[in-house]
């Protein structure tokens, strides 16, 4: 049911549209992740008119499974240094446009012994890393340290192993879902229209065989409507061979599964890097207020659809991190992250080699003018990534415009509110307020004005975080939140170890208060949210969160209809 | 010495310590730290299970639906009991709590299973079958035509409690179970509700603050049949609390059922730990290890190294929540390891994927995890027993989880009461 | 083997041969400098025996029961569920450490999860320690 968002924008004026044909958009963009609403906003950005379509929500795929990281690509300095360089580069132009959703990540590299270049390996990574410190200022790193065995173990005192020394260095972690949020809520003030929840399932062509549009069905919905534009541009990830597929092919991707195991507080402050048995580089990661290792990369021939983290792949990755870190083994494990690469496809390289290669294909070429696919990437390069896809666009267009999206700050990236002065004035905790800054950045104020307006305004709803009424309903008023377990990346109702035990019930009141549901539509929602939280949960639903979950399924005891009766096997 | 030891202290734990010290025998209660009990609703739920066969009848008594569970459930601890001793055991084993109860200042409703479930209102605006419950949420029974308006009673700021969406639930079930829409409306009430539902009920443990609140209630009282309030009357005096409240306004006040953090939980906590004092059962603390000679449990360590003796045991030290059954790098009862079975049998648990299903609201064989037991309750291993003198009670046992037949309580009754017999005949064996 | 890989191999071995010859002459000033920049941005090394007590701390299965243990203005839950969750906000969870040090007894004896409620308190306070530190 669509809602009344506060404070519509204003759409730019449209461009004349050409002597053939009436169009609805220039540009119609397939996909809500870090590409698809990074080009979205671009295009916006030099007056294109901008139809997105996200068949979810935002960062469902790879973006809102990756490692958050936008990092400078140290790994490419034995390849090719200016990939390295470039990438510095463009973390910096990130961090400045989005300076209140990025995080300083330092990282510990441990130097184990018994490698392959013994005694020398301290010393070999300190080069390294001296070479990586000529580039890292462009992203306000900090040049790196190599330090002794005992600075290591004074700095982390659970690395457990037989190391010779160690090196430090630092990068930045970005929170994917509010990056992808936040292009579409500036691509929105340039006059594109975003919606969630719709997919492209096929595209119109013309009797030449151009791509004049796309056919759009709304989730649930069996109408489809048409909407014809100039041009289409495919950042579905990884279902982008799919789609491009709606035109004739054109794309290839190897699909790699990658998973996270996510711990419920921030056990150290540092990323640690370590190889796991088959060699590959595995890592402990801080996360906002998680912890996650992670990652695997499998090549993956299933339903993207329907991802969950196995058996193998958990085993794998904590078998890996408890070789350096014994104490994760207690450590209290709340669920996992589950995502598909869209690597493109070349055969027989191993998968690691192929990860950061992206290409914008113009399927022109293949008998389908007017379709652009931007394939492949990396979430740290999203934004050249958008540039190129969006001057090749352009070109096609005819369109003069050039890239801004470095120059100009996303919403609420503006001067940082001090969370001490924002608790004091608005009457709430400095823990709620510093969380609020962290994600909703100058626009803190305005998310805490709307408190005033009930009288439970300022009352927590997610103990966790804690996430506090007003900003959900921010949230729901102002972020595309289609269905409750949306407001996940928004306001991170119901990431934390209880999992919707207490957010999940008020969020769902809240919710069906502003759409206006009734109660069986309440409980849907919060079915949703719940849906969504079990299947990051399930897989490691043991220890401390299986006394969680049967705490939740209790709690909830007839919100669905009658206790449930599945049949005994 | 003790004859018998009970391990855990929730309602499992407290009926069966009870039951044993109805006998005149020496009686002590080990307890760690509270649990699943301290964490209920207000609701004492016996059975409610909607008709697993699409041509049976629908159950309409309690009594049977502990019926239906019986012919249906063969692993759920009723039908383990069958169907004559569970419904003996939860009459005796309700009569004594409610007796407990009594002494301790808190009243509970009568326990009829020839009657059927009533429809109580809960904190998350549904209506919830209930056997039986604590007084203050027993007045208005949903599951049946209600006339006349009620009033739900929003306290200002109280987040915990909306009463717009509680009414509308609320209303919604009741259509469906009972055919008829009852007029329920929120009612804005001129009291501060706190932000927590415990920092609430224990501000109302003041009679000035209660009769603020009464005032309150009174001035929105105008034709209206009776206030639905949050279960916030009051904590320690919570029963003196509730009287003044329903004098001053004149009207029906009933509690809803609680969601979490649960007054009412905390109120039947209290009342039974007070009831096992009264009754001359012995407290110890946290037990750390048992101590077996055979097939004999003979001692238990507890966790300050002292060892006490009983001739039985009683283990009631529950499920997940409280730490009775834990998943470790297996799933195993924590206390002497016993190994768990499910609803469905002997559990796979390589991983939990493979006892959890895919959707949350399907039935998820691993939150029915607990000892296999025999009819006598006595916990089995690989088919054998386990020990001579260990029985089981509440929800250590496996085979049933609350939600799916909303039967907690009713099994903690019912299988408190058959442990401690057990526990006692296992006395007079040895004697003998 | 590709110009670009050549010209990247040719740099690391540039700069291996710049730290060969510098090597006897300047001295590796360590973790130090790094750690004085980490701290400006709060983030602090882990403090010495955390890790038994991060897992105790992580208990909390959110009942809310230690509300109970709580003042006017104090509540146990909301310390126990999000101060501690991170080094960094240490400093704002100071006075609370202390009132959950007090609490950490009365707790022990409600809170089903068994969470080391006195565990949390310390890494607060030695998180906090960490960040005041230079």
């Amino acid at each position: 049911m669509p809602s009344a968002r506060a404070g519509t924008p204003r759409k730019a004026a449209r461009k004349p549209a050409p002597a053939r044909r009436e169009v609805d958009y220039d540009v119609l963009v397939v996909g809500g992740g870090s590409n698809g609403t990074g080009l979205a906003r671009d295009l916006a950005k030099r007056g294109l008119s901008v139809l997105l379509c996200e068949k979810g929500d935002f960062a469902r795929g790879a973006t809102g499974n990756s490692s958050g990281m936008i990092h400078g690509g140290p790994r490419y300095l034995l390849n090719d240094v200016d990939t390295t360089k470039h990438s510095c580069e463009d973390s910096g132009y990130i961090q400045r446009i989005a300076p209140h959703i990025i995080f300083r990540v330092p990282f510990l590299v441990p130097v184990e012994s018994g490698g392959m270049y013994g005694k020398l390996a301290p010393l070999l990574h300190d080069v390294y890393f001296s070479v990586y410190d000529r580039y890292s200022p462009l992203k306000n790193g900090i040049p790196h340290a190599r330090i002794s065995v005992d600075e290591m173990l004074n700095i982390e005192p659970g690395l457990s192993g037989n190391f010779l020394g160690g090196v430090t260095l630092d990068e930045w972690g970005i929170d994917c879902g509010r990056l992808c949020l936040l292009n579409v809520l500036d691509a929105e003030a340039h006059g594109a229209e975003i919606r969630t929840y719709t997919e492209v399932i096929g595209l119109l062509r013309d009797e030449a065989g151009a791509v004049v549009g796309g056919r759009l069905r709304r989730t649930g919905q069996v109408e489809v409507e048409e909407v014809h534009t100039r041009a289409v541009v495919n950042c579905a990830g990884p279902w982008a061979e799919k789609v491009a597929g709606l035109g004739g092919g054109g794309v290839r991707l190897r699909p790699g599964k990658g998973v996270h195991l996510i711990y419920e507080k921030r056990l150290t402050n540092f990323a640690i890097i370590t190889e796991a048995v088959d060699g590959r580089q595995v890592f402990v990661m801080p996360y906002q207020n998680e912890t996650w290792i992670g990652t695997t990369d499998d090549d993956y021939y299933g339903d993207l659809d329907d991802l969950w983290a196995t058996e193998d792949e958990i085993r794998y990755l904590r078998e890996a991190i408890e070789r350096l870190l014994p104490g994760l083994a207690q450590q209290r494990l709340i669920g996992t992250r589950v995502g598909v690469r869209n690597t493109l496809y070349e055969w027989g390289e191993l998968e690691d080699e192929l990860s950061r290669r992206y290409a914008i294909v113009d399927h022109a070429s293949l008998g389908a003018p007017g379709l652009f696919s931007l394939a492949g990437g990396k979430l740290a390069s999203f934004r050249i990534q958008a540039q190129e896809a969006a001057d090749a666009a352009c070109d096609f267009l005819g369109v003069a415009a050039s890239c801004e999206t470095h120059l100009h700050k996303l919403p609420g990236g503006d001067d940082l509110p001090n969370d001490l002065e924002l608790a004091r004035a608005y009457g709430i905790t400095p823990l709620a307020a510093r969380r609020l800054v962290a994600r909703h950045g100058s626009l803190a104020p305005r998310v805490l004005d709307l408190g005033r307006e009930t009288a439970t305004g300022y009352s927590v709803v997610c103990p966790c975080e804690p996430t506090l009424e007003c900003e959900v309903r921010y949230c729901l008023r102002n972020e595309h939140v289609v269905r409750l377990g949306d407001l996940m990346t928004r306001c991170r109702i119901a990431m934390g170890p209880c999992q919707g035990l207490h957010c999940g019930l008020r969020a769902a009141q809240i919710f069906a208060e502003e759409r206006g549901l009734d109660p069986t539509s309440e409980r849907e929602a919060l079915m949703d949210l719940l849906g969504r939280r079990w299947r990051s949960a399930r897989p490691v639903l043991t220890g401390q969160q299986l006394a969680e979950a049967e705490l939740v399924m209790t709690q909830y005891t007839g919100l669905w209809q009658a206790p449930a009766q599945t049949p005994l096997a | 010495m003790f004859d018998v030891l009970v391990i855990g202290g929730g309602l499992a734990g407290t009926v069966a310590a009870l039951t044993a010290r109805g006998r005149g025998v020496r009686v002590a209660l080990a307890t760690r730290s509270w649990g699943a009990t301290a964490l209920s609703t207000g609701a004492l739920d016996v059975a409610y299970s909607p008709a697993l066969s699409p041509a049976a009848q629908m159950p309409r008594t309690v009594a049977e639906h502990v019926m239906d569970i019986v012919a249906h459930r063969p692993r759920h601890p009723y039908g383990v009991l069958g169907l004559e001793v569970t419904l003996r055991a939860l009459r005796q084993g309700f009569a004594h709590l409610e007796k407990a109860l009594a002494a301790a200042g808190l009243a509970v409703t009568p326990l009829d299973l020839e009657a059927e479930n009533r429809g109580l209102p809960s904190s998350l605006g549904t209506v919830l079958p209930a056997a039986a419950c604590l007084s203050s949420h027993a007045g208005l029974d949903l599951a049946k035509p209600q006339p006349g308006r009620w009033g739900v009673a929003q306290l200002q700021g109280a987040a915990f409690f909306d009463a717009r969406r509680v009414a509308l639930g609320l209303a919604h079930d009741a259509l469906a179970q009972s055919g008829v829409s009852p007029a329920l409306e929120p009612v804005l009430v001129a009291f501060d509700g706190g932000s927590n539902p415990i920092a609430t009920a224990r501000a109302l443990d003041d009679m000035a603050t209660v009769e603020r609140l009464a005032r309150a209630l009174r001035e929105r009282a105008d034709g209206i049949a009776g206030f639905i309030v949050p279960p916030v009357i009051g904590l320690e005096r919570h029963v003196e609390a509730l009287r003044r409240l329903r004098e001053v306004v004149g009207v029906p006040v009933v509690e809803a059922l609680a969601h979490l953090p649960s007054p009412p939980g905390v109120r039947l906590q209290r009342a039974l730990e007070a009831a096992v004092k009264r009754a001359g059962v012995e407290l110890v603390g946290d037990v750390a290890a048992p101590i077996t000679e055979g097939d004999r449990v003979v001692a238990v360590r507890t966790s300050d190294a002292l060892e006490i003796r009983a001739g039985s045991f009683v283990l009631a030290t529950g499920r997940f929540v409280s730490g009775g059954v834990t998943w470790t790098d297996r799933c195993r009862e924590a206390l002497f390891g016993l190994p768990v079975v499910t609803e469905l049998g002997v559990m796979e648990d390589d991983s939990p994927s493979t006892v959890v299903r895919e959707s949350p609201v399907e039935s998820h064989p691993l939150l029915t995890a607990g000892v296999p037991v025999g009819r006598d309750l006595r916990p089995q291993r690989e088919g054998h027993l386990a020990f001579e003198n260990l029985f089981a009670a509440g929800m250590v046992i496996g085979g049933f989880a609350s939600r799916y037949a909303l039967c907690a309580d009713g099994v903690a009754l019912a299988t408190g009461t058959v442990a401690a017999e057990g526990a006692l005949a296992a006395l007079d064996a040895e004697a003998a | 083997m590709s110009f670009k890989q050549l010209k990247a191999l040719w740099t690391m071995g540039l700069a291996l041969l710049r730290k060969l010859l510098i090597l006897p002459f300047v001295r590796n000033p360590g973790a130090r400098p790094w750690l004085v920049r980490m701290r400006q941005e709060r983030l602090t090394a882990t403090p010495a025996g955390a890790w038994p007590r991060l897992s105790t701390a992580g208990r909390c299965i959110g009942c809310g029961l230690c509300e109970l243990a709580g003042t006017p203005t104090t509540s146990p839950f909301a310390v126990i569920l999000a101060a501690g969750r991170r080094p960094e906000d240490a400093d704002l969870a100071v006075a609370e450490a202390h009132v959950l040090m007090r609490a950490a007894a009365d707790i022990a004896r409600i809170c089903p999860a068994r969470v080391g409620v006195d565990d949390i308190a310390t890494l607060i306070l030695d998180n906090a320690r960490a960040l005041d530190t230079p």
